[in-house]
């Protein structure tokens, strides 16, 4: 039996901007123990070898801390794993694979696929990369790898990276493959299995069963279909058995709505609240509409009662997306007399105009809603 | 706010008091100073303020000097709806009650009721109008800033027709407060603002930076793969290429070389055949120019025999004319000599003549010299002697005169004893004997007093009476003066003393003039420096005889010694001439005759060497000959002629193959060849060692993280933008709420000043009964007073005036704010003002019955104006009189 576990775009080192420092340190050392978990899968499920096809790096010149705590993270695997250069960590001279901190501690077995010779982790079984050298390969390095194999009946899989031109649609874009042009050493036998990544999201593509991307292990943007996961391949099935095993922690989140009033401000705020696992849920709200200047108060009041509680929650700026709408009555209702009222009344015919100065008399009203109720109470 | 009554006990110098306040009008206080007035409303506002744990220093002054007891302070007041009594002790036992009995009654303790007690207070008191209707003792005179009352400014409002509403200035704080987050008073950006700025600006310096190492990192990483790229391709180039070619043109080139060296063996041959034709040509050539030199040998000899014999000839000549030169020259260098001694003989004469004449005359000068220092000395030695100077005889001539004017005096007014003998007699008067004979008479001068003694007979005292004895004494004084006078110059009269003045002036005389006579003899010089010239002038006249010859006699005079010197000077210099020609004649025959003897030997010598030469020359030419003869030498110089044209030939055979190896581009290909390889090892030396030094720098740019460095400082800088635009925005919202506000406060604050400004003038014109006006500032203080057409500011204005309008101007102010106002209190005040104002003010006090009046005044009389007062005299309110 040979089955592997096949994984990708592990991204270690990536940063998110909506992410405060404490969050970012969270996210990022969720992404290191997803390797401690893989490599339980991977004995779990006696896989025979492991890859990792691409980006295993969010950059090729990632923190120390991070790639050391990569490195040791490594040495929890059994069977023999095999690192293809990527697009975001190309194994051209400066890549994080040449340095001497890395090649200094890199474990025994463990080795980058710096080229497209064969490794045989086991009798009878190829392990062929196709790796980027360049961060704009002039060649399908996947299709033109797949080609270069021989017909010869030995179990190969081939470890590649880069879009499939069946799912971007973008033929011009650097590192697309044609799934037309691998499918032929597919179907002539020279490759048993092609393992991808760059994609995040899990998915199979073409109709043989035998071109996947495993998607990455914890999720990195909110684009993403069903990331969060690793695959456990079996050769010896026809097509070869694959196995989704999640694996994430991480979630993103996109809640998008209309708001217009109280009501819908509580279906939102509801939403929200029912978002699981918020410490490790990172929350876009993706709203439009128009409030008044009560109820955009209220808004971002209640936003930011929940900000601490996420692990990141992104909402959008006042008007920007959301119409504040300072209607007379909600206004002229604080309760306000003398001068401060004639400044509340000024302010309000300022904010019925356009251009900047209606924002910042929009703006100021906002902040008279807030201190008229700080002085009431 | 209205106080009903005031408890206090142990408070201060009070034991124990209780005051009740009228509501509304005016409530008079009396009491003597230093009773307790001032405590009283001190007690309320600790009451008021203070905790009953309070350790502040205004509750530790609430205690009895001496006395360690708990200070109790009770309150009642009223304030809108709210009527409440509280009660704190202090310092001692704390406690706070609270007692509110309307509108709806509770009792509280402790911090509970202190704390709703604040509560009532800050939500129903206009705390700011209490402050502003306080008069305290030795208040500023300052106008009275009411802008920061809120029920005043309410009901200013109402009174403006607006709505009365007392809202605004709670949330103006606030704003304020906002305002202050982001900007300073004047409107400049504070820290907060120039910090999140600045932080952007950090971030993004950060963020370039890393980036630039970035592309640095690209920079090296594309080197390295261009030098990958390179590196194979030059080294496969060296080994495919270079190094086969290089060995094939060695070989080539070692073809040539060989070639080369036949080459050089065929031309060494040719250069040594080329050698003994040469050697061949020179042995004919040099017998050719020996042959023709021994002739030219024999030709010099005839030419120097035939000249030489008219040289010698004319040597001969030179030495008969130099013979007779030197005897005409000797003949007259003798008569030169002859004739320049008379001239030095009559030289001498005259220089003599001449030193003589000066030597007599420093000779005589210098016993000139000699003499007026010898008297100018005797006569200062005199002059030394003599003590007399003007002054003491002028003092000696005075004094003489005196002495004979008090003479004459006495001699004009005093008695006259005349002794008359009738036999001879002696008598002694004064010490004095005298014989005086028969029938004569002695007589003399009573002066002081005057003995007469005639042994044996009688003896006669006479005293002078009161005026001769003055006389006597005024002549007796004038003596004693003069020889007083006379004492110091050491002289014995004013006869003597001329005498001595005479002989000092004659002495002063010869000594000033020995100075005149000193400067025309001797100039600037000295005597000794005279002296000197005097010597050398006879030393020199002894020289000038001693060089006269021997028999020569001195003419008498001088004129004789020049005559003589006339005559002998032309026949020196005739005598000279004569001498100085004849020498350069002999010279010029001398100097002729010295060039034909050199002509003459040189000749002789040219001669005798020629022979010589020739006959060697001859001799080694007829050896020559004998060993080989001009034939003999012209047959071997054709055979070496002909051994050149063979060895000439084979060179040329020679360089004709060698030049058939085309050895310059073979040489040059090699040498192409050979740079191109030393180029290429170099360029892959090069390329190794920067790729070792790239790869190196991306391992140490490797560790620096800088790939994530730059993710993490893009997305703080995003973070950063936003922090930026959001705070910004806040800023920019408190900044335009703040500036709104501020701008509709200062507007509405011009309103209330017309209510305000009618008021205060309603009070001011029953005060003055004249003409009167006032303008307010926005703080609603009066600024200036305008009375019968005189317009003043506020600063410009009396005590007295600046008191009586600040007293109305609160006093307005508690109307205007009537019953939702403050107790206006006066605290020992109008000391500035006139009693005909005073009695005025009191009736405006006595007149209000919308406000609450406190008066504190240790002078009853000056509110006794004040009608419907209630009057409380302190020491009956408190229970011991004579404490306090």
């Amino acid at each position: 039996m040979v089955r592997f576990l096949h994984t990708a775009d592990w991204q270690l080192g990536m940063t998110r901007h909506f992410l405060d420092a404490e969050a970012q340190g969270r996210f990022s050392q969720a992404r290191i123990d997803a390797i401690q978990r893989l490599a339980g899968v991977a004995t779990a499920h006696d896989c025979a070898f492991v890859v990792v096809a691409g980006d295993v790096f969010e950059t090729n010149q990632p923190d120390r801390t991070t790639l050391g705590r990569a490195l040791d993270a490594l040495q929890a695997f059994t069977v023999p794993v095999y690192l293809l250069p990527g697009n975001h960590d190309v194994y051209d001279p400066g890549s994080v694979y040449r340095q001497r901190s890395f090649l200094d501690r890199c474990p025994a077995g463990v080795e980058v696929l710096g080229d497209r010779r064969p490794r045989t982790p086991c009798h009878g079984v190829q392990v062929v990369g196709a790796p980027w050298t360049s961060k704009h390969p002039l060649t399908d390095l996947v299709a033109e790898t797949c080609a270069q194999q021989p017909a010869d009946g030995a179990v190969r899989v081939v470890v590649g990276h880069g879009t499939a031109d069946v799912l971007s649609g973008d033929f011009d874009q650097p590192g697309t493959f044609r799934l037309a042009d691998v499918d032929p050493s597919i179907a002539t036998g020279k490759v048993s299995f092609v393992a991808l990544g760059d994609r995040h999201s899990t998915s199979s593509v073409g109709a043989g069963g035998r071109i996947w991307f495993s998607g990455s292990p914890e999720p990195t943007a909110y684009t993403e279909d069903d990331p969060g996961n690793a695959l456990v391949v079996d050769l010896d099935d026809d097509p070869p058995r694959v196995q989704k095993i999640p694996v994430g922690t991480w979630a993103f989140h996109v809640i998008a709505r209309s708001v217009d009033g109280d009501d819908d401000l509580d279906h939102l705020l509801a939403d929200l609240d029912a978002v699981p696992e918020r410490s490790r849920a990172i929350v876009k709200l993706k709203i439009d509409g128009t409030l008044t200047l009560t109820q955009a108060a209220r808004l971002e009041r209640e936003l930011d009662a929940r900000g601490d509680v996420f692990g990141a929650l992104e909402h959008p700026e006042r008007h920007r997306d959301i119409a504040i709408a300072p209607d007379t009555a909600d206004v002229q209702a604080l309760p306000l007399g003398g001068y401060a009222a004639v400044a509340r009344d000024r302010l309000l015919e300022r904010s019925q105009g356009d251009g900047d100065e209606a924002l910042a008399a929009t703006d100021a009203l906002g902040l008279l809603v807030r201190l008229s109720a700080e002085v009431d109470a | 706010m209205r106080l009903l009554r005031i408890r206090l006990e142990n408070v201060r110098g009070i034991d124990a008091c209780e005051v009740r306040i009228a509501r509304d009008g005016v409530t008079v206080v009396e009491a003597p100073n230093e009773s307790g007035k001032t405590t009283l409303l001190d007690a309320v506002d600790v009451l008021l303020d203070m905790k009953d744990t309070s350790k502040a220093q205004r509750v530790k002054d609430l205690q009895p000097v001496g006395m360690d007891v708990g200070s109790t302070i009770e309150v009642e007041l009223i304030s809108g709806a709210t009527h409440l009594s509280c009660t704190k002790t202090f310092n001692r036992q704390t406690a706070t009650t609270l007692q509110v009995h309307a509108p709806t009654a509770q009792q509280l303790g402790g911090t509970e009721a202190h704390d709703r007690l604040r509560e009532i207070l800050e939500a129903e008191v206009d705390l700011d109008l209490y402050a502003a209707l306080r008069f305290p003792q030795g208040r500023d005179l300052q106008a009275v800033p009411l802008q920061n009352s809120p029920v005043l400014a309410a009901r200013l409002d109402a009174v403006a027709g607006g709505s009365g509403s007392t809202d605004g200035d709670g949330l103006l704080d606030r704003v304020t407060d906002e305002f202050a987050r982001y900007f300073t008073p004047g409107g400049a950006a504070r820290k907060a603002l120039a910090e999140v700025d600045a932080r952007v600006k950090e971030i993004q310096t950060d963020h370039d930076a890393v980036c630039q190492q970035l592309i640095e990192v690209a920079g090296d990483v594309d080197e390295l793969g261009a030098i990958d790229d390179e590196l194979p391709s030059l080294t496969g180039r060296l080994s495919d290429e270079i190094e086969p070619r290089v060995a094939a043109l060695d070989e080539q080139l070692a073809s040539i070389r060989s070639q080369a060296q036949v080459v050089a063996t065929r031309t060494a041959e040719r250069d040594r055949a080329c050698q003994a034709r040469d050697s061949a040509r020179r042995d004919v050539r040099e017998r050719a120019e020996k042959a023709a030199f021994l002739g030219e040998l024999t030709d010099d000899v005839e030419t120097l025999e035939a000249g030489l014999d008219p040289v010698r000839s004319r040597q001969r000549e030179l030495e008969e004319r130099l013979t007779a030169c030197d005897r005409d020259l000797a003949e007259a260098v003798d008569a030169a000599r002859v004739a320049r001694s008379e001239r030095e003989v009559a030289e001498i004469l005259v220089d003599l003549s001449q030193a003589r004449r000066q030597r007599d005359e420093l000779a005589a000068r210098h016993d000139r010299v000699r003499t007026v220092i010898e008297e100018a000395r005797d006569a200062d030695a005199a002059l030394r002697t003599i003590i007399l100077d003007a002054p003491k005889l002028a003092a000696i001539r005075e004094a003489q005169r005196n002495h004979d004017v008090a003479v004459a005096t006495l001699a004009a007014g005093a008695p006259t004893v005349r002794v008359h003998a009738r036999r001879p007699i002696d008598l002694t008067s004064d010490g004095v004997s005298t014989t005086v004979d028969t029938d004569a008479s002695w007589e003399t001068m009573v002066g002081d007093r005057f003995h007469l003694d005639v042994p044996d007979h009688v003896e006669v005292e006479v005293r002078a009476g009161g005026s001769t004895d003055e006389l006597h004494r005024a002549v007796v004084d004038a003596r004693e003066r003069l020889v007083a006078a006379c004492e110091g110059p050491r002289v014995d009269d004013l006869d003597h003393a001329e005498r001595v003045a005479e002989q000092r002036a004659a002495h002063e005389t010869t000594v000033r003039h020995r100075d005149d006579a000193l400067q025309r003899e001797l100039g600037t010089a000295t005597v000794e420096e005279l002296a000197s010239d005097w010597e050398q002038g006879d030393a020199r006249v002894t020289a000038l005889a001693a060089r006269l010859p021997d028999g020569v006699a001195e003419p008498p005079d001088q004129q004789t010694a020049l005559r003589r010197l006339d005559a002998a000077r032309p026949a020196a210099e005739a005598a000279d001439d004569r001498v100085a020609d004849l020498r350069a004649d002999r010279d010029a025959a001398r100097e002729e005759l010295a060039a034909v003897r050199t002509r003459a030997a040189t000749d002789e010598a040219t001669l005798v060497q020629r022979r010589e030469q020739a006959a060697r020359e001859q001799a080694a030419l007829t050896e020559a000959r004998a060993a080989a003869s001009d034939d003999d030498l012209d047959a071997y110089l054709a055979q070496m002629e002909s051994e050149l044209a063979a060895a000439t030939a084979a060179l040329t055979d020679a360089e004709a193959e060698l030049a058939g190896l085309d050895p310059v581009a073979v040489e040059l290909d090699a040498r192409n060849w050979q740079q191109q390889r030393t180029d290429t090892q170099a360029r892959i030396r090069t390329l190794s060692e920067r790729r070792a030094a790239l790869r190196a720098r991306l391992d140490v740019v490797g560790e620096q993280g800088l790939g994530e460095r730059e993710q993490d400082l893009d997305q703080q800088l995003a973070r950063a933008l936003a922090d930026q635009r959001r705070i910004h925005a806040r800023a920019a919202a408190a900044r335009v709420l703040h500036d709104a506000l501020t701008t509709a406060r200062g507007e509405a604050y011009r309103t209330y000043r017309t209510p305000l400004t009618d008021r205060i003038l309603d009070l001011a014109r029953l005060l003055y009964r004249r003409d009167v006006d006032i303008a307010l500032g926005d703080d609603l203080a009066i600024v200036t007073r305008t009375l019968d057409g005189v317009t003043l500011a506020w600063e410009q204005l009396s005590a007295g005036a600046r008191e009586q309008l600040a007293i109305l101007s609160a006093l307005a102010a508690a109307q205007l704010a009537g019953g939702d106002g403050v107790p206006f209190v006066l605290d020992d005040a109008l000391g500035y003002t006139d009693p005909l104002r005073l009695e005025r003010l009191g009736a405006l006090l006595g007149q209000t019955t919308d406000a609450q009046v406190i008066v504190l005044t240790c002078v009853a009389d000056r509110f006794r104006h004040v009608g419907g007062a209630t009057v409380v005299r302190l020491l009956e309110a408190r229970g011991d009189p004579s404490r306090g």
